[in-house]
This record gives structure tokens, sequence and C-alpha cells, in this order.
């Protein structure tokens, strides 16, 4: 639901230090070798994946995401306050961490069915009408428990 | 004689009656009649009662003093009752987990009464409450002439349920009657100061009793019940529930600036129906926060389901407009790429 996978990239002039390069000519030592191949392999694929997100992702996914990550990040504030502070209120506490987590649930579902690659052939409105009707359904829930 | 006194009816005064059992024989002639008629009834005089020779004594179980018809003067420490509220001024203390005994004897003096008193009692009434016992009086030795002396034995030890374990000072009175005496008698000695064992904890098992049972069957204020709350708990400080506060919206910041940077095309939503549908889904989030803070569930409901109804019709025509303009944007597009 990410897009195509990825494919690997051909070496170019801008990456790092290669296997190309002569023996004996600036060879860094064993230790470093062995640590700086595994950091510039992360790098590079970090870099992958922010390029591939960026030139597959469309502008609605791309919102969707954000909000997914800013309801989880919300769920994980008042799951470390209640971890640390205390559960007092409980009622509370779990509706607040169940209406940002169904929020985020709900979002990352509706990211999937809009995605051009999902089997699903609803159209966009009904899944959007979907979601709006499953987070109303949450929030009214949520306010009944929250005390 | 007689003296008529209305048609077929007369009336005998008997003045100076003295008190007794007298049979009433009434004759009637009548005028033509050789014969007169006759009848007769019972007639008692009753006779007022007086309490005399009181006695009070504290003794032992076991005393020859302390049984129901015994002679109280034969306590040691006998004390005599010269008039109504004298016994408060001796200051008597009896105890029954001591297992003593209160004893009272007292004379009824009714002479002349067609029959003696056959009611004697002793009574108790706790001066706090209230609550009184009585306890019977019985005939001690034979009677005299135109008297009774009674005796009653109160052992504090068996009455202690019966004055409902309630130590303090008691009213202590005599109550005497009988249908020969023509009114009762209640003869108030004095106050006499009782201690008594307290009232034994019984835990039942649970639900043994109706719950009410003890606010049921009292005759009493009952104990007040302290209720042993939970302590409250704990709370963190206010500068980390602030910093706290300030994380959980510290997202919500980060997204409106993320969503800023993405430039979203707002332009499909400003028609009637889409600003319709937005306004009618922060409608329905208002009317959740509504219901949180003050507004009951039934009267949001009330509220909600037309709402609904409404944010239904409305969302389908501004979803549909979407739909349409999106399918219009594709065929325009799939023209010019032909």
């Amino acid at each position: 639901g990410f897009g195509p996978p990825l494919r690997p990239r051909p070496p170019s002039a801008a990456s790092g230090p290669t296997m190309a390069r002569g023996r004996g000519e600036n060879r860094p030592s064993a230790g470093a070798a062995a640590a700086a191949p595994a950091g510039g392999v992360l790098r590079e694929l970090v870099t992958a994946v922010a390029a591939d997100y960026r030139s597959t992702a469309t502008k609605k996914t791309m919102m969707l995401d954000c909000f997914a990550i800013f309801a989880a990040a919300t769920a994980v504030v008042q799951a470390v306050y209640c971890f640390l502070m205390g559960s007092f209120p409980f009622n509370s506490f779990l509706s607040g961490f169940f209406a940002t987590l169904g929020m985020a649930v709900f979002t990352v579902a509706l990211r999937l069915q809009i995605t051009p690659s999902a089997a699903s052939k609803t159209s966009l409105e009904q899944c959007f009408a979907e979601y709006a009707l499953c987070c109303l359904l949450l929030f009214f829930a949520v306010v009944s428990f929250i005390g | 004689p007689g003296a008529p006194e209305g048609p077929g009816a007369f009336a005998v005064e008997l003045p100076g009656l003295e008190p007794g059992v007298y049979t009433l024989r009434a004759t009637l002639a009548v005028r033509g009649r050789t014969k007169a008629v006759a009848a007769s009834a019972t007639l008692a005089a009753l006779a007022p009662a007086a309490v005399s020779r009181v006695r009070v004594a504290v003794v032992e179980e076991g005393d020859p003093a302390a049984g129901a018809g015994a002679d109280v003067g034969l306590a040691p420490a006998a004390l005599d009752v010269v008039s109504e509220g004298a016994l408060g001024e001796e200051g008597l203390t009896a105890s029954g987990p001591a297992r003593e005994v209160l004893a009272v004897g007292f004379r009824v003096s009714s002479p002349g009464a067609p029959a003696p008193p056959q009611q004697a009692y002793v009574q108790l009434t706790h001066a706090a409450t209230g609550a009184d016992a009585t306890f019977p009086a019985l005939p001690a030795g034979a009677p005299g002439e135109g008297s009774v002396d009674f005796s009653a034995a109160v052992s504090l030890h068996n009455a202690t349920e019966a004055l409902l374990f309630a130590s303090g000072d008691y009213d202590l009175a005599v109550l005497v009657g009988g249908w020969g005496l023509s009114e009762g008698v209640a003869w108030r000695a004095g106050r006499v100061r009782v201690e008594l064992a307290e009232r034994p904890a019984v835990t039942y098992p649970l639900y043994a009793r109706p719950l009410l049972h003890d606010s049921d069957n009292t005759l009493a204020p009952l104990p007040e019940i302290v209720h042993a709350m939970n302590p409250p708990a704990p709370r963190p400080p206010v500068p980390v529930s602030y910093l706290f506060t300030a994380l959980a919206v510290a997202p919500l910041a980060l997204l409106l600036a993320a969503l800023g940077a993405l430039r979203p095309n707002v332009s499909l939503l400003t028609s009637v129906w889409g600003v319709g549908f937005i306004g009618c889904l922060g409608a329905m989030l208002l009317l959740f926060v509504a219901y949180w803070i003050r507004v009951p569930l039934y009267s949001a409901l009330a509220y909600l389901v037309p709402l609904v109804g409404l944010t239904v019709v409305v969302g389908q025509r501004a979803l549909s407009a979407l739909a349409r303009e999106r399918a219009s944007r594709k065929a325009a597009v799939h023209e010019h790429q032909d």
C-alpha cells in the first residue's frame, strides 16, 4: 500500500566511496571501514525511502500521513503521562487514548483505501464519508465515557 | 324512693355511699297492677388508692431481699423514699455487670375498695432517651386492713437487654392499678443511676438480616456511621501537568505547520454544499462538547438526530459535487491527451 517496491539504484557520482577505487589509494582503517559502510547504508536507505515517498505519495496521502502521525503522537504523549503520573482518572485516560488511537487507525485505513493500487474500487468520496461516520461514532462513544 | 325524670324514668340519689360492692334492687309499682316489677344489679363503689412506705435498695443477687415479693426492709441499706422525687437526693447507683438487683418495696392503701389492687409495677425510664421498661411487683407478706405491700426486684444483669444496654440516669416510678380503684396511681420515686454492660458487637454474615433491620427495629437513634473513604488519588505537580499539556498540544502545532507546507487545495470546498457539510460536521463536534460539559444524553440525542439527517443530505450533495468535478477534470485531461 505504499506504492511500487523499491528498485536498486545504479551507483552515481554523488554517492560515497565505492569498491571501484584502486588498491592502496586512500584506503581507510579496518574499524572505520566497517562502521562507515553501515552508517552509509542506513543513510542511503533513509534517503531512498524519502525520495520514493516524495515521488509516489500524493498530496492527499501526505496529509493523511501527517494527521495519522499527529494522532499517534498524541496517544503516545498520553500513554507516557499515564505511565509516569498514574492513571487517575482512568476513564478519562482511556477516552483520550482510544480517541487518538482510533483516529490514527481510521486515518490509516482511509489512506489504504485511497491509494491508486488499492484493491477496493470504492470512490474517494464514499471512503471519506465512511471515515467521517466512523470518527463521529468514535467521538460520541469517547465523550460518553470521558466523565 | 325515686323521683320521676321524664316518661318512664326515675332517678335515685345515694349520697355518702361507702366504697364497696352492692346489690341494687329496684322495685316499680304500677297503678292498676297487683304485682310490682322488680330488678336487681350489682353496683361497685370504687375507692382511691395511695402509695406509701416506698423503700429502695441495691442488693446482690441471691440476697433475701433480691426477689419479687420479698421484704425489702431486710436489705442492709434500704432507703426510705418519703416523698415523690426524693430518691435522687440519695445518689443511688446500681450496676448490671456487678450483678446487682434493684429492690423496690411499697405499700398501696385503698381502704374500703371493693377489691385490692392487682396491678403493681416498677417502671424505669431512661432520662436521656425516654425509653422505659416495666417490671412486675408481687404482694409481699399478708395483706393488711385496706392495704397491700408489694415488692419488685429488678435484676439489672438480666434486664440489660430490656433496658436497651443504655447506661445512665433512670427515673424510677411505681405504677398501681386495679378494677376496684377509682383511678390508677403513678408514684415517681426519683432518679437512680444504672450502669449496664455494653451491647455486644455481633457480626452477622452478609445478608443474614435485611439491610434495614437495625433502622426498622430501633427505639432510639442509631449511632452515627463514619464512613471510611478511599484516600485521594495522587496527583502530579501543576508544572508537570502544564508540561504534558504542552506536549499533547505540540503535535497539533506540528500538524498545522505540515499542512501549511503542503498547501492543500481548498478551492473544491468553497461551494455552498461544501461549506454546509463542514459546518454540519463542526456543529456535531460542538454538540459533543456541549454533551460532555452540560447537556444530558437524551437532550443531546434530540439535537443530534436531526443534525445527522441534515449532515447526510448536505454531505451527499457536497461529495457528489466533488465527484462530478473530479470526473469532469479527468475527462478533460484525457481529451487533452487524445
